[in-house]
């Protein structure tokens, strides 16, 4: 790993969020081993451990961001095809249990956010550490803080497109109970970024995930409307919006937990 | 000894005729017709110990305390509905600052139905006493009639008939409020639950939700954050009195025969006026990042009193200033034009301002029709102790 000074607080961060998309590997298993479904077990503990097995070669070549993110699109496949393969079982076999299904693709749903947390504080980390090794002794600490904070504010702009597009199908949809949640989101963005910008210096005692994990939980809430309102409004288009806009938003909260990480260096 | 944060005894909001029975003598609570006037209420109608509230007709208040250990106290009074509260004053001390505040010690439950949080504080009612047997703190409704108590807890209470001192605790299903009840009479403890919950209880529990919106924001037409944005452009605006120190005239003031202490005090002080942006707190930052506390000791006019008391308080000034001379400084005014901008925003929010409405239209609907079901004849076979 390079004797990086990020090394060891964004080891421990690593793991923290390693840890939690490992969680919700586990649930999987456990709720398909209840259900008997030995199959679709084995598929979510092998997707687990062909995560484990490359998240050493990710955090070591995270200075390299865009091999970090190549290594977890590996992972995201096997999420997606899980859970392709659960919908054809369940179809095929007409299990008609909706809470079953629903609970499911929940547990599909929060692997995917978890990788994108995964991938976003990576990314960002691995682009401070190359910026720390490239820069000169006096200016490294301000070289690795504006590169990750570049990587945020490429997230959080990807995290906007997809708000913002959300928020224009919804107002030419002309309902207002969808425009209320998509426009507040609007209306916050960058009130709420700059929030967590503030946060950044102050000490905590927190791993980087639970401190962002906290510091966001309200906007996790508002994003899980996004998608609520438009699966009630039968609407595909809002439904692919809102689900794309919580990836990244996931992605840029992870991007952003590694800001708090990098702060450590002073 | 600085004190950080007072946690008094009060209430979060109320509506329509409050009264407060005190040493024999009735205080009505005011209407205030808005944030000004319920703030200036609020310092004169206050909660004391031993007091005894009553609520009339469509009137509804949220009593709250905070425990020592910084647990929110809460008790939403229905219409109709009496208690006597007791609470019981505490300190705490970390470093060189203080916390101070009130505590509900106990809550006597007379008549009428309440939603209770006592986070620690005794719970009483006619015929029965109720215990936390949770590790969680609980919240549960009490509803007294004249035959009867009837507790509906939301995690497992313990619930003791005063006239036979026997003891029940109760397992509501799923840690939800409203699916058990317990019915506590002069001669015994009853359960019920489930399909056998009363209408009356259902019924209290969807009022539940809806009065507990009772707060300023439902009583006025500004809300909260409207009032609070208005306020601080009200204090901007009264800095604009100390317009003139843009045109400070150094020359003159020296023809006034001011001290040299003095004029540097006047210049600093134009200079940070004009840096504020009006901002009450920017400039209060700004004088006390570059205050030269000795000289200020020093000033003609200071008297040998409030000079000791400066001489005493020079050291940890200095310290503060050191601080905040540095990034804390920065990060201060960074989250203070934060705050402000945040603020303009949530008070011109028209998502705010609608969903605010749609609930107090709720909760004025609420009060308007509300009326209870009577409880239907109480049965052996729901006995429990």
């Amino acid at each position: 790993m390079g004797g990086s000074p990020l090394d060891g607080p964004g080891k421990k961060g690593e793991e923290a969020f390693a840890e939690f998309l490992s969680k919700a590997y586990s649930e999987i298993a456990r709720v398909f081993k209840d259900r008997k479904m030995e199959q679709f077990e084995n598929m979510a503990k092998a997707a687990d451990s062909n995560f484990q097995s490359l998240r050493q070669a990710a955090f070591s070549r995270a200075k390299d961001c865009k091999s970090a993110s190549s290594l977890t699109e590996a992972v995201e496949d096997d999420v997606v095809s899980m859970q392709s393969a659960f919908i054809k079982e369940y179809q095929s076999k007409e299990m008609d249990d909706d809470g079953f299904f629903t609970g499911m693709m929940y547990d599909f749903r929060q692997v995917k956010y978890r990788l994108a947390l995964y991938r976003g504080f990576i990314g960002a980390l691995g682009a401070a550490r190359a910026a720390l090794e490239k820069a000169g002794k006096e200016d490294a600490v301000k070289a690795a803080k504006d590169a990750g904070m570049r990587e945020v504010e490429a997230a959080k702009e990807e995290y906007r497109k997809y708000v913002t597009e959300y928020d224009q199908v919804a107002s030419k949809l002309g309902n207002g109970d969808i425009t209320d949640v998509s426009s507040t989101i609007m209306r916050y963005f960058d009130l709420s970024h700059e929030a967590l910008v503030l946060e950044v210096p102050n000490k905590s005692s927190e791993n980087p995930r639970d401190r962002i994990l906290r510091l966001t939980g309200s906007k996790e809430g508002e994003l899980s409307n996004l998608r609520s309102k438009a699966y009630h409004a039968k609407s595909v288009e809002l439904e692919k919006l809102a689900a794309a806009a919580t990836i990244a938003f996931n992605t840029y909260r992870g991007a952003f937990a590694a800001l708090f990480v990098i702060s450590e260096l002073g | 000894m600085q004190v950080v944060s007072r946690n008094m005894l009060g209430y979060s909001g109320y509506v329509g005729d409050i009264s407060v029975i005190r040493k024999g003598k009735t205080i009505k609570f005011e209407k205030a017709k808005n944030y000004d006037e319920y703030y200036k209420l609020t310092e004169k109608q206050t909660i004391e110990d031993g007091d005894r509230i009553v609520t009339g007709k469509k009137s509804v208040i949220i009593l709250m305390g905070r425990s020592k250990d910084d647990k929110l106290q809460s008790i939403n009074m229905f219409p109709e509905s009496e208690l006597i509260i007791h609470c019981k004053d505490w300190e705490q001390v970390k470093g060189d600052e203080k916390r101070i505040g009130q505590e509900i010690s106990k809550i006597e439950l007379v008549k009428g139905i309440f939603v209770v949080s006592p986070a620690g504080a005794e719970v009483t009612c006619p015929f029965a006493e109720i215990e936390n047997a949770d590790d969680k703190d609980p919240t549960f409704i009490v509803d007294i009639v004249d035959e009867f108590n009837v507790v509906i807890p939301g995690v497992k209470l313990k619930v003791t008939s005063r006239a036979t001192r026997k003891s029940y605790e109760t397992f509501p299903p799923w840690g939800m409020m409203g699916l058990a009840e317990l019915v506590v009479t002069k001669s015994g403890i009853y359960e019920k639950s489930m399909e056998w919950i009363d209408k009356r209880v259902t019924a209290i529990q969807s009022a539940t939700g809806i009065f507990a919106n009772i707060n300023p924001d439902f009583m006025f037409e500004e809300s909260g954050m409207e009032y609070s944005n208005r306020k601080s452009k009200e204090s901007e605006k009264t800095m604009e009195q100390y317009d003139y120190l843009k045109d400070l005239d150094v020359e003159k003031m020296k023809g006034a025969k001011m001290s040299p202490e003095q004029i540097e005090l006047a210049k600093m002080t134009a200079e940070q006026y004009k840096s504020s942006g009006k901002s009450p707190q920017a400039f209060a930052l700004g004088m006390f990042q570059n205050m030269d506390f000795e000289k200020l000791m020093n000033m003609p006019g200071i008297t040998p009193e409030q000079r000791e008391q400066m001489k005493q308080a020079l050291p940890q000034m200095k310290k503060m200033q050191e601080e905040f001379k540095g990034g804390k400084g920065e990060q201060l005014k960074a989250q203070m034009d934060f705050s402000k901008r945040y603020m303009e925003t949530a008070a011109g929010d028209p998502v705010i301002k609608k969903t605010m409405q749609k609930k107090k239209a709720e909760a004025q609907a609420a009060l308007d029709e509300y009326s209870l079901p009577s409880y239907p004849k109480l049965l052996e076979r729901y006995k429990v102790a």
